[in-house]
């Protein structure tokens, strides 16, 4: 592996969640125990009626720099925007201009939405559906019906453009959209990008929705989410987390505050069917190795669970087998059921989340999050408690 | 081209002021008849689009992609030279939009410059003809 | 710093183009100065305003509108597949011949492989006679109108997985979005993950398809698609004064990328080297260019401080080159303010000229392209030009072919958005 010493650590923290529409919201209300408000879609026709939590009050237009943007911004864009703006103020960089700053933006989204009804509403009246057979009919309807700018709020890409434009962040810039992992894989792709040298700055994370038309209408018929099923335990759900990675000389020279340091991140792409436990072996002792760790030091380990139950009991047993069941203070974590399965958002939430803990609790200092996808895509990222520079006491400093 | 047009009604200038407003994000009383909706309300190219779309929709009418440029037709090599606009050109814009605040342009004034001209009152005129037209051909 | 020397070199290269589907045809159709743009016959765009595109034609790829219970792989998605296959025989690679966990895929997938027939059965009968939509109704008709499979085809993210499970790449698996600069993103990844020693061998590039009901509609109501449908061959036209839009194409390129030491170690046949890359976003718009092109003079620039390479040692620019007013003028004020004084003898053309917008796999395609043009000493030319616009004054290579001595080339690709890219090869 490679040898290089640049330190990352995350110095920002932004989120909309079910439980609350920014990070200390959704933490407070993790603190409660709160779990959030489901809702059921009975489709006629179907005896499997979905399980779906979708964010209700959350305002976006606070969070536009351009107002007039949002008239081209989807749902992911929305929650990519909000958490973006809100994880740059959290890291006290809202005043800095990043066009002075070496930076990227790397945002994952697992599909982008088709906004069915404003197709629909393009189409009109046609009750034998001959829009979907008859392409001049077809055609004839949709140029007539649809706005211009239909393409532009479907694009994918546009979730990270609209937060470069609302943040005027001129960096390199990406959408990723590796399905469930895409948030969890820009936060490795960030890391590594900062611990080579590449960049100073990183906007990570994830922005995601699993609740529009679309989504339901396919996961209905492939009998997921729903409340009799086996395959996916969980509801489907919509939300973003946005983290500031950060090179560690960088965020000390201008006296950032720290959550914590990232140490290591292994992405292993799904191998073969059915190989799926060792992909997911495979990633944490990679990050063990990585980051010279062996796994009963390792305090907590937090799933992004893919809420299917064959690849959930594949997970607990690789933990098992990675961290050693020596360890009786390993905490098994994961956030999902309690806020919905929000598909690429999850990973970056969760890390997150463990970056909170780790700052705040002195009980934990090793923590590994991980995320899989319903392919058995495994990215693990390891963060701790941040060290001063050649000193193994823990940095004292708390996020309040 | 420049048949006199009646003051247009109020009503019509309300309506598309609304459009304006929901299509740029801003409050209907920050427009006037005057605002160039490049300079005064921010619009950018698929903003024409967007207004053009919603246009259609409030007055029923098909309206061509020459709304934008019908009044500002400067094809004439007389008026524009290589996307130059000549004095002579610059006298004929000034008298079709003599509202347009004019100073805020340079000496050299060029074809990229032509859809700043574009006020609320172009969109209103051209609704107005349309509509008009169309009742006539009612009739 | 030794992962930071560490070289990627291009040593497989599979197309799937509308000039043909092997890099020999590609390349004799681009130097001829071929266009396959014609007259759309995937579906009936008779009501269409742009009734005109380059179609792959070839029985071996499922059609457009290929209508199927059964999940199939569709039309794009076999593009990909395909042009993996032709860049890992060219590259002389199989999964014997690497260490699985070493060797990646990065892939731009352009949007889900859903059919026509499966979003619009459903939406068409939930609008009822007043025009109002009904959820209910909506989710009903779906229940029998959409197959099942659909959540994994709906999901981009797929293709690269298709392609990481049936070629044994144990490595990292990513899907990257940034619209018509994504495949040139995947290769900036693909060169990135080399030089971190993150990989040996990394698939990457793109594959997309437009050409549809649906994605020829969305483009024709924003207004970017040339209307030429009475002389399609001459209606791709970059740089020329009288270009009114660009054409969409539809393919794949897939190339391999490789650790210097990896390919040489085993004797591999190297292309050329990607010596640098650079990426920037406009920050600025969601379709206009920044107006002096901040985004494209970043990323050019940021691409050439990378490989340490002054730009007068550059011989040629596969352009993005569209075909758009837009594009094509802000491009060459960006080039202009990047090369200085170069500027002025730097050749520049436009793969799209001839075959059109791949969208998402443009990037890909041509780097391949470029490539070819370093290999070959010969540039392509910009076809259709034949009136010079004041706006865009650099030697675009025009109708004819010409050869050269070249020994740096850059590629630029630049998506709705702002998000732009430039990848700079060097000859081998």
């Amino acid at each position: 592996m490679t040898a290089t010493n640049t330190r990352v650590v995350i110095t920002g923290i932004g989120m909309v969640t079910p439980l609350g529409d920014n990070f200390p919201d959704t933490v407070a209300a993790l603190e409660r125990r709160e779990s959030a408000k489901e809702s059921v879609v009975s489709i006629e026709g179907s005896s499997q009626p979905l399980r779906v939590i979708q964010i209700e009050s959350f305002q976006p237009r606070q969070h536009f720099r351009v107002p007039k943007a949002l008239k081209l911004a989807n749902r992911r864009t929305e929650l990519a925007v909000a958490a973006a703006t809100m994880a740059i103020e959290n890291a006290g960089l809202s005043e800095t201009s990043l066009e002075g700053l070496r930076h990227e933006v790397l945002i994952g989204c697992s599909s982008s939405d088709l906004r069915i009804e404003e197709l629909a509403q393009a189409v009109g009246y046609d009750p034998d559906g001959k829009a979907a057979t008859n392409i001049p009919f077809f055609s004839q309807r949709i140029l007539d019906g649809l706005n211009p700018l239909w393409l532009l709020t479907h694009l994918p890409n546009m979730v990270s453009a609209h937060v470069a434009i609302q943040l005027e962040a001129t960096g390199p810039n990406s959408t990723l959209m590796t399905s469930g992992v895409a948030g969890q894989q820009a936060i490795g792709e960030g890391f590594r990008s900062i611990q080579s040298g590449e960049t100073d700055v990183v906007l990570a994370g994830g922005a995601d929705s699993g609740v529009s038309l679309f989504d339901i209408a396919c996961f209905a018929r492939d009998g997921l989410f729903s409340t009799q099923s086996d395959v996916i335990h969980l509801a489907a759900a919509e939300g973003s987390a946005v983290l500031v990675l950060e090179n560690y000389v960088h965020a000390k020279e201008r006296g950032a505050r720290f959550f914590c340091e990232i140490r290591s991140h292994a992405d292993c792409g799904p191998t073969a069917q059915g190989a799926i436990d060792s992909t997911i072996l495979r990633s944490i002792h990679a990050v063990l190795e990585e980051s010279d760790w062996r796994g009963h030091e390792v305090d907590c380990i937090s799933s992004a669970l893919s809420g299917n139950r064959d690849l959930d009991a594949a997970l607990a047993s690789a933990y098992e087998k990675a961290l050693g069941l020596q360890s009786e203070v390993l905490q098994h974590i994961e956030f999902d059921s309690r806020l919905g399965h929000t598909f690429a958002a999850s990973g970056p939430i969760s890390c997150a989340l463990l970056a909170d803990r780790l700052s705040r609790h002195r009980r934990f200092d090793k923590v590994v999050s991980h995320a899989l996808s319903y392919s058995g895509h495994s990215i693990s990222i390891a963060m701790q408690r941040t060290r001063k520079k050649g000193d193994a006491s823990l940095d004292s400093r708390t996020v309040t | 081209m420049q048949a006199s047009i009646a003051e247009p009604s109020p009503e019509v200038i309300d309506r598309v002021k609304k459009i304006l407003a929901a299509a740029l994000d801003r409050p209907a009383e920050e427009i006037s008849l005057s605002s160039s909706l490049i300079d005064d309300l921010g619009a950018e190219s698929i903003d024409f689009l967007d207004i053009q779309f919603r246009l259609e929709d409030e007055f029923s009418v098909e309206i061509e992609d020459e709304i934008w440029k019908g009044s500002l037709d400067m094809s004439d090599r007389r008026w524009m030279i290589e996307d130059r606009v000549t004095s002579e050109g610059l006298k004929r814009l000034r008298s079709l939009q003599p509202e347009y605040p004019w100073d805020r342009l340079g000496k050299e004034v060029r074809g990229a410059d032509l859809p700043r001209l574009i006020t609320v009152r172009t969109v209103v005129n051209f609704i107005s003809t349309q509509t008009d037209s169309q009742s006539e051909n009612k009739d | 710093m030794t992962a930071l020397s560490r070289r990627a070199v291009i040593t497989g290269m599979g197309v799937v183009s509308p000039l043909g589907s092997d890099l020999d045809t590609f390349w004799t159709g681009l130097i001829e100065g071929l266009s396959p743009v014609a007259e759309i016959q995937g579906f009936d765009a008779s009501m269409y305003p742009t009734r005109i595109a380059a179609e792959i034609h070839d029985d071996r790829f499922p059609a457009v509108l290929a209508r199927s219970d059964r999940v199939k792989p569709g039309r794009k998605t076999c593009f990909a597949t395909t042009a993996t296959r032709a860049a890992l025989r060219d590259a002389g690679l199989d999964s014997t011949r690497w260490d699985p966990s070493r060797a990646s895929v990065v892939i731009a997938p352009g949007f889900g492989d859903f059919r026509h027939d499966e979003v619009f059965s459903p939406a068409a009968r939930a609008m009822s006679v007043d025009n109002s939509f009904d959820r209910g109704e909506y989710l009903k008709h779906t229940q029998r109108f959409v197959h099942s499979g659909a959540s994994k085809r709906r999901d981009p993210g797929q293709l690269a997985i298709a392609i990481a499970q049936l070629h044994g790449l144990d490595g990292t698996v990513m899907c990257v979005d940034t619209a018509c600069a994504a495949s040139a993103q995947a290769l900036q990844a693909a060169v990135r993950w080399i030089r971190r020693d993150s990989a040996d061998i990394v698939l990457a590039g793109g594959a997309d398809s437009m050409i549809s009901p649906l994605g020829l509609a969305s483009f024709c109501q924003l207004r970017v698609l040339s209307r030429r449908n009475d002389d399609p061959p001459r209606a791709s036209r970059p740089f020329d004064a009288d270009r009114d839009g660009f054409v969409l194409g539809e393919g794949a390129g897939m190339l391999v990328v490789e650790d210097y030491d990896h390919a040489v170690g085993r004797g591999a046949r190297i292309h050329a080297e990607i010596v640098g890359v650079g990426s920037a976003c406009d920050a600025y718009r969601a379709t206009d260019p920044h107006p002096e092109g901040r985004g494209a003079i970043m990323a050019m620039s940021r691409c050439l401080e990378d490989a340490q390479i002054d730009p007068s040692m550059i011989g040629y620019v596969n352009a993005h080159g569209t075909s758009t007013q837009a594009n094509d003028r802000i491009e060459t004020t960006a080039i202009r303010s990047v090369f200085g004084p170069a500027a002025r003898t730097v050749a520049v053309s436009s793969t799209k000229s001839s075959i059109g917008h791949l969208t998402e796999a443009a990037g890909a395609v041509e780097a391949i392209a470029t490539a070819l043009s370093l290999q070959r000493q010969t540039i392509h030319p910009t076809i259709n030009y034949a009136e010079a616009d004041p706006a865009c004054d650099l030697d675009y290579v025009p109708n004819s072919a010409r050869t050269a001595r070249i020994d740096y080339a850059l590629s630029n690709s630049f998506g709705f958005g702002g998000q732009c890219t430039s990848l700079l090869l060097r000859k081998w």
